[in-house]
């Protein structure tokens, strides 16, 4: 009777992603991908990441040797989270959290001008000889998307998923 | 003598107990549990052979028996903690390495310091013994004379001489390591740090060294006919007592991690914390305060964190210091571990609200402390906010503690996993 009733977030049911929740991850720097194997014994890292709007789903660029696409390799169940955060107040911060399932793909398939943006994005900080060649795009398609702006929660359900 | 000779040396040389215990039949055959059970019926099963045969008043019995349990309950200690000792993993900081090599190398290696104490409080016993014969006289009865008994009664004070003086050595030697280890801990740079597991097994040693004192309590009664050997014991429960806190006091000051993860998880502001729940994780931003050794953060029980947390309590929190100038200056660290919820009016969470309340409230301060302005909103705008977000300690706000299991730690985006 003291404690709060565990309350359910509002949920949208449209067919595009709300236009709030768009800012957020157009304009991130940082995303923060959460994999697990079938343990569930969760593993975080801090991503660059670039927002793809055609095909609706974020690209990361990561090791093949990292623990993260060790866990996708077992466990393609993935979550993201892309936030904005403002030091003096709770009420200002917003973010996105994205669950979905993750796609690896090989470097020589995965779509040029996305990888040309993700590069453009963060040219200051992978400069001009990024070994792309190691390396393995995630794309992670959202299935749920949580939304939040300060006491502001909703709920966003992919529709084609 | 090289490095790696020494710890060999560490690893293979025991006290004078152990190799007993190694070599003698029929403690040789038993595991260790059942060699302190072996020790106890042998020794009982002699003092009261010797006690049928000479005819000892019963007074004898019962107080050789306490001492028998002395020296059992103390061999117990030895044979449990001891083992641990030597198998302590080095530092990466090179001065705490130094000091806890010295103190390996004085504790496990020495056969004169781990005898010098057992010999002097023997040579003691024996010169109060010799100038107070009556007394025991009185208590070996007519058995008093016979060379056997004399040696088995040499034996037995021998037996509790070797452990109190080897239990003195010790403490003494935990108390200097201690001081030590803490003035060259609060030298370290960088990623230099000694992992808080062996910090652990060292405290364990210390709280050891406090029940081998506690345990000499059992000979009070046999020291309470000769005042200079009682207030000789009651000195020594002092100063076992005295050094054993002082020795634990100064371990709490060791940071459990390094200068550079500890910088980051004091100064930083957010953390993200990935749950799992049916295969599928979940990260949320939260505010967070670290004390030196766990990182605690609220939750609401309204929250999915808490629902997950209910089911699998695995969990991994990164804290990072983000720098959009500088790909260099990124720093990160992941604990990665098992959270335990504080707070919760349930019947588990009463016991642990009773076993960690007050250090709850000093958390709570700690948040007051570093996020004064989300504490003045939460409390200034109780009623605009979702019953979720009303910060109402152990009512609708929860705390989850992480006990660290894992660390792994990004410096300019290479990981480096650091040991616990």
């Amino acid at each position: 009777m003291f404690q709060a009733k565990p309350a359910r977030t509002q949920l949208r049911k449209t067919r595009s992603i709300p236009l709030e929740a768009l800012h957020v991850l157009k304009d991130g720097f940082f995303a923060y991908l959460a994999t697990a194997k079938m343990d569930c014994n969760p593993h975080l890292t801090a991503m660059f990441y670039i927002w793809d709007e055609d095909s609706r789903s974020i690209y990361m660029i990561a090791s093949k040797r990292s623990r993260k696409l060790y866990n996708i390799r077992n466990n393609t169940k993935v979550c993201v989270t892309i936030d904005e955060r403002d030091p003096f107040s709770p009420g200002r911060n917003c973010g996105v959290m994205i669950r979905g399932n993750a796609h690896l793909v090989e470097m020589e398939i995965a779509p040029q001008d996305i990888m040309l943006n993700f590069l453009e994005k963060y040219m200051d900080f992978l400069g001009v000889g990024y070994p792309l060649g190691t390396r393995i795009a995630i794309r992670v398609d959202p299935k749920y998307l949580s939304y939040w702006k300060g006491t502001n929660f909703y709920r966003w359900k992919n529709p084609d998923i | 003598m090289s490095e790696l000779s020494i710890r060999d040396r560490i690893k293979k040389k025991k006290w004078v107990y152990e190799e007993i215990v190694e070599r003698v039949p029929p403690f040789r055959w038993l595991p260790p549990t059942l060699d302190v059970v072996a020790q106890l019926l042998l020794v009982e099963a002699v003092g009261i052979i010797a006690f049928i045969y000479f005819q000892m008043p019963l007074e004898a019995v019962i107080f050789g028996s306490l001492a028998i349990v002395y020296t059992v309950v103390w061999s117990a200690g030895c044979l449990n903690i001891i083992p641990w000792v030597r198998r302590l993993r080095d530092p990466t900081n090179e001065q705490e390495l130094r000091v806890l090599q010295a103190y390996k190398e004085r504790l496990l290696l020495s056969r004169p310091i781990e005898l010098a104490g057992g010999l002097l409080c023997f040579a003691g016993v024996i010169t109060i013994l010799f100038l107070n014969q009556d007394v025991l006289r009185d208590f070996l009865g007519s058995g008093f004379g016979n060379p056997l008994l004399f040696v088995l009664v040499g034996v037995l004070a021998w037996d509790i001489s070797y452990r109190l003086g080897l239990s003195f050595v010790t403490t003494m030697l935990a108390a200097n390591r201690s001081i030590r280890l803490s003035n060259a801990a609060n030298r370290r740079r960088g990623l230099e740090y000694t992992a808080y597991t062996e910090v652990q097994t060292l405290k364990s040693l210390d709280l050891v060294n406090l029940y081998w004192g506690a345990s000499a309590v059992l000979l009070l009664p046999i020291a309470s006919r000769l005042p200079l050997l009682f207030y000789g014991l009651l000195a020594f429960l002092g100063a076992i007592l005295g050094f054993s806190v002082l020795s634990l006091m100064m371990m709490e000051t060791v940071p459990w991690l390094p200068p550079d993860v500890e910088s980051i998880l004091h100064h930083e502001r957010f953390a993200y914390v990935a749950l799992c729940s049916k295969k599928q994780t979940h990260v949320t931003p939260v505010v967070f305060v670290y004390d030196g050794k766990h990182l605690y953060f609220a939750i609401s029980v309204a929250s999915a964190k808490y629902r997950i947390l209910k089911k699998n309590d695995k969990i991994a929190a990164l804290v990072d210091l983000r720098d959009r100038r500088n790909p260099m200056n990124n720093r990160a660290v992941m604990l990665r571990g098992k959270g335990m919820i504080l707070g919760e009016l349930t019947p588990l969470g009463t016991l642990r609200l009773f076993i960690y309340g007050l250090w709850m409230l000093w958390v709570r301060s700690l948040f007051w402390r570093k996020y004064p302005l989300y504490m003045n909103y939460y409390e200034e705008r109780t009623h605009e906010l979702p019953l979720a977000w009303q910060n109402k300690p152990f009512l609708s706000r929860l705390m989850v503690r992480i006990a660290v299991e894992k660390i792994t730690y990004w410096r300019a985006a290479k990981p480096l996993p650091l040991r616990v």
